[in-house]
This record gives structure tokens, C-alpha cells and sequence, in this order.
């Protein structure tokens, strides 16, 4: 089964969303990445991603805009310049819900911009959703 | 201090004497005396030159007095320049008429008489000081006003700047103060949901003191936005259907679902110029406040009801509260002002309703007795009685 790539700095949110990913029943793995480089690195399979087996392609990315070492939207722009990974998935997944960010999210190609609830149970009813439309319903051009 | 200021005269006469003789005469501070012993070296002068007065011999060799001055005359330059004339030919009409032609001014015949040629000299003195003070205040002036007007544009551009700078700032505390702020009511609730039966009864009075207090810190913050919002954001005021507004507010706040109390809507209620969230804010605060402020074991009953004058309604929230007592009523509408530690609440809401109420143009007050419950009020503009600086969109406070 493949995973779903998640970048994300704040441990505490990575926190929250491993605990919501389980209540959710979601069974993909979750892969998590601590900055915008990571995720590149990770699509690339460049260093410590380089194994396949290990690193499988993810079913979908989730970013969180603001981190360290390039930002989600930076990793975001550079995806959809990629030949074969470019039509991934790609969902934000922020503290900040400015018009702005949205806007500029979806002019990158964000394929959805979710605004992180701030109680960990509005967490797990997001990610049953998450799970209901694209682990369920949606359809991927890889196998998920 | 402004330049010190020089009033120029030119004194005319082939007669080096003559001119010596006028020079000491004339000489005063702030007076200079441009000397020409021809007319050519008068008008070489006067080009180079802004003269108040000119004292012009008549009889000189070249060029005569009135040659000169018609030559004067015919230059934009000099054409304003008055003309005193000093002439030794007797009374001569024809003369004198000459004179007048070419625009003289007066005629002194000599012998001079000393006195008058000093008593004239000085008050076209006296007059061309007076005027050059006043073109000097007028630039001044101008001076000032340029500046004044760079110094506003100055400022205001640095109004943009805090507001801006404000603005970055509301939005760190929004997402940096909470962030860290929901990670501990969400370890707390974790800690309640999942480790409950590992932690006896003081850790559990900790713990839910813990995570009350995170909430509190939570609704500070968003009340302290939605209040900053409210101060500095621009809207339009357009029409609001008030009944059609509180019938929701009292139907989507959960607070206001409580079986024991009791919420009364006693229409009709007029419609308003305002703006809808500013003004579901002002009423939701206001009936969450009627219902809160009640004392133990008293059912809240709220009525709200509407007064319309010749421009205004007035929409009353009326409880069964504590009501306030009357030192208290000055306090009660500022910012982070609480009058009583038992209810729980951050001390904004009034202050968010009075400043809604203001920037939609209107106002809040109440009458209020202690143990009588309170009358809480907000007039706003009625809708049907639009004039057209309704229209235009509040600008920054």
C-alpha cells in the first residue's frame, strides 16, 4: 500500500495528525517529511529516499505551507514542473487560512487547501473525510 | 530668520557732485544706491538690477533724463519703476507734460529742497520694504505649506506602514501565539480521553485547570482579533435584515439552545444600515451576555424588541440578570473590563459591540439596576432613510 507523504516542521502537528490518521482507520502509511526540500527529495528519490521499496511513490502529498528549507508552496511549484511526478496529488494542509495564500496555493496547482482544525477531534473527522473522498472514492493513476 | 532685505534705488546725473551730493543724503541701512552717470550705464544697471526708485537728472549730455526713462518704459523689466525727476529748468509746462507722458512720477526742481527729496525718498522706502516683507512671508508661507505637505505624506505613509506592519502582527499571534497554544489542549484532552484511569484526583484538578485555562488564553485571543478586526478593517454599510439576523444568531449558537432559558423575538424589527457580521457580533455578544449574567438557580429570560424614531432604531436585548451596579457603569464597555471573576468571560465583548456599533455610525448604551436585570441597547441607522454619505465605505480609524 502506498503511503501518503506528509511535510510537516511542527512535531506537535505531526503528532496530531499520525493520532487522527488512526482514528480515521486509515491504513496507508504515513510518510513524513520535515521540510519543503524533503518532499522534493523524497519525489526525487535522492539521498536517504533513494530506496523505492523503502520510499514507495505516495498516493498523494500533504504540505504544510510555512517550514524551514523551502516552504510547501516551493515544493508545490517544483513538483508540477516534473515530467512524471508533476501530476501528483498535491493538498495543502496549513494553520492559515489568508485569501492570499489560498489564492496563490491553487495557482501553483494545489489540488485542495485544507485549514488544520484546532481541536484534535475536528482533526480525525477531517481525515475520515480525506480518507471517505480520495482513499475511497478517488481515483489515482498509481496503484494506492 | 528670514534674509535681511536691501532696497535699491538708482541715483542718475552726469555730475559725479551731484551724485555724491544724493548719496550722502539718501544713505540709510538696508538702502543700496546703484550709481549711473549716463543714461546707457542707468539702463546697463537696471538690467542687473531690481530698483524701488530712480532719481533721474534731466539735463544730461546723450541721453536725457526723459530719453532714459522712456527707455524704461519700454522694458517689461523697468516699466514699474517709479521716476523721480530732478530738473534745473524753470517751471516749464511743456516740460512737464513731457515728463508725465513718459510716465514720471514727480519732478523736483532744483535747487533741491533737501527735506522733500528725503520725505519722498523715504516713503518709497518705506513702501518697497513693506512689499518686499510681504513677498518674503508669501514665500515663506509657501515654503511652509510645501512642507507641511511633505510631512503629511510622510506620516501617512508611515499610518500605512504601522497599519500594515498591525496587520502582519494580528495575523502572528493568530497562527504562532495559537499554534503551540492547541497542541497543549491537545495533549491535555489526549491525556483526559486516553490516560485517564493512570491519573488520581489532584492530577485530574490539575489537569482540567491546565486545559481550561489554554481555552481561556484561546478565546482572549480571538476576542482580542475580532476586536483589532473591527477597529481597523473597511466595510460597506448596506442594508440588514435585523429579525431575519437574530432569528439565526439565536438559532446557530449553541449557548442559546438551552432548554431553560428562554429567548423572546418580539417583532417586527425594522431593518438597518450596518454590516452583518460587525452586527452579528454586536447581538450575539449582547444576548450571550443577557443569558450569562443571571444569578445561580435564575432561568434567563430575554426579551428583544426594537424602537424606530425619525432616523434610527434602537434594538433592545432586556434580561432577568445581576444587573450593574451603577459605579460600574462608566467601566463596562472597556476593553478587558470585567465586573466579576465568577462568570466566566474575557472582558471584550461589550467592547467589541460598542465598537461595531460606532464604525456602522450608531451606538450601544443600557439602563441597568443591580438584582433588576439590565436593558442593553444598539441603535443603528434605519435602512429606509439612506443619504448618500451612507453609501460610501467607512475608510481607517
Amino acid at each position: 500500500m502506498n503511503p501518503i507523504l506528509y511535510a510537516e516542521d511542527e512535531e506537535n502537528d505531526v503528532i496530531f495528525v499520525q493520532r487522527a490518521f488512526k482514528l480515521a482507520g486509515i491504513l496507508n502509511p504515513l510518510a513524513v517529511v520535515p521540510d519543503g526540500q524533503a518532499v522534493i527529495d523524497y519525489l526525487a528519490g535522492h539521498g536517504p529516499y533513494a530506496n523505492r521499496i523503502e520510499h514507495p511513490l505516495p498516493c498523494f502529498a500533504l504540505l504544510d505551507l510555512n517550514m524551514p528549507n523551502k516552504s510547501g508552496l516551493e515544493a508545490l511549484k517544483w513538483i508540477r514542473t516534473q515530467p512524471a511526478i508533476g501530476i501528483l496529488p498535491v493538498i495543502m494542509l496549513t494553520s492559515s487560512s489568508h485569501d492570499k495564500d489560498i489564492h496563490r496555493a491553487y495557482v501553483q496547482g494545489a489540488n485542495g487547501f485544507l485549514v488544520k482544525p484546532g481541536n484534535p477531534d475536528e482533526l480525525v473527522t477531517m481525515f475520515k473525510a480525506i480518507k471517505d473522498y480520495w482513499l475511497t472514492q478517488n481515483r489515482f493513476v498509481w496503484n494506492c | 530668520m528670514p534674509p535681511k532685505i536691501i532696497i535699491r534705488f538708482l541715483l542718475v546725473d552726469d555730475l559725479e557732485a551731484n551724485l555724491l551730493a544724493l548719496e550722502g543724503l539718501l544713505r540709510r541701512d538696508g538702502l543700496e544706491l546703484l550709481k549711473a552717470r549716463s543714461g546707457p550705464e542707468a539702463l546697463e544697471l537696471l538690467l542687473s538690477h531690481e530698483v524701488a526708485l530712480a532719481f533721474l537728472d534731466v539735463q544730461m549730455p546723450g541721453m536725457n533724463g526723459f530719453e532714459l526713462a522712456e527707455a524704461m518704459r519700454s522694458t517689461e523689466r523697468t516699466r514699474r519703476v517709479p521716476i523721480i525727476f530732478l530738473t534745473a529748468g524753470a517751471v516749464d509746462q511743456q516740460r512737464r507734460f513731457r515728463g508725465y507722458e513718459t510716465g514720471a512720477v514727480d519732478f523736483l526742481f532744483k535747487p533741491i529742497e533737501l527735506h522733500i527729496l528725503k520725505s519722498k525718498a523715504e516713503v518709497f522706502f518705506e513702501l518697497a520694504h513693506q512689499r518686499e516683507e510681504l513677498r518674503a512671508t508669501k514665500h515663506e508661507l509657501q515654503q511652509h505649506t510645501v512642507n507641511l505637505e511633505k510631512i503629511v505624506a510622510e506620516r501617512t505613509a508611515s499610518v500605512r506602514e504601522s497599519v500594515a506592519e498591525l496587520e502582519a502582527f494580528s495575523y502572528s499571534i493568530a497562527h504562532d501565539l495559537r499554534a503551540p497554544l492547541r497542541s497543549l489542549q491537545g495533549f491535555g484532552k489526549f491525556l483526559v480521553q486516553e490516560y485517564a484511569d493512570k491519573i488520581d484526583a489532584t492530577g485530574q484538578d490539575y489537569l482540567r485547570r491546565l486545559t481550561t485555562s489554554a481555552a481561556r488564553m484561546d478565546r482572549l485571543i480571538q476576542d482580542v482579533l475580532s476586536y483589532s478586526q473591527i477597529v481597523r478593517s473597511e466595510f460597506p454599510l448596506t442594508t440588514v435584515d435585523v429579525e431575519k439576523l437574530l432569528g439565526e444568531i439565536i438559532e446557530s449558537y449553541p449557548t442559546f439552545q438551552n432548554l431553560d432559558s428562554k429567548i423572546e423575538l418580539e417583532g417586527p424589527i425594522p431593518k438597518v444600515l450596518g454590516n452583518e457580521a460587525f452586527l452579528t457580533q454586536c447581538l450575539a455578544n449582547l444576548i450571550g451576555n443577557a443569558i450569562k449574567f443571571v444569578a445561580p438557580g435564575v432561568k434567563p429570560h430575554v426579551r428583544i424588541r426594537a424602537e424606530m424614531s425619525d432616523r434610527h432604531v434602537r434594538i433592545y436585548v432586556q434580561d432577568n440578570g445581576i444587573g450593574i451596579p451603577p459605579g460600574n457603569h462608566e467601566k463596562i464597555f472597556a476593553i478587558l473590563q470585567r465586573l466579576s471573576k465568577i462568570y466566566e468571560g474575557t472582558g471584550i465583548g461589550l467592547a467589541i459591540a460598542k465598537k461595531a456599533a460606532e464604525r456602522m455610525g450608531g451606538q450601544v448604551g443600557f439602563e441597568s439596576e443591580p438584582d433588576r436585570g439590565s436593558i442593553f441597547w444598539i441603535e443603528l441607522k434605519r435602512a429606509d432613510r439612506k443619504t448618500k454619505q451612507d453609501h460610501e465605505p467607512h475608510s481607517l480609524r
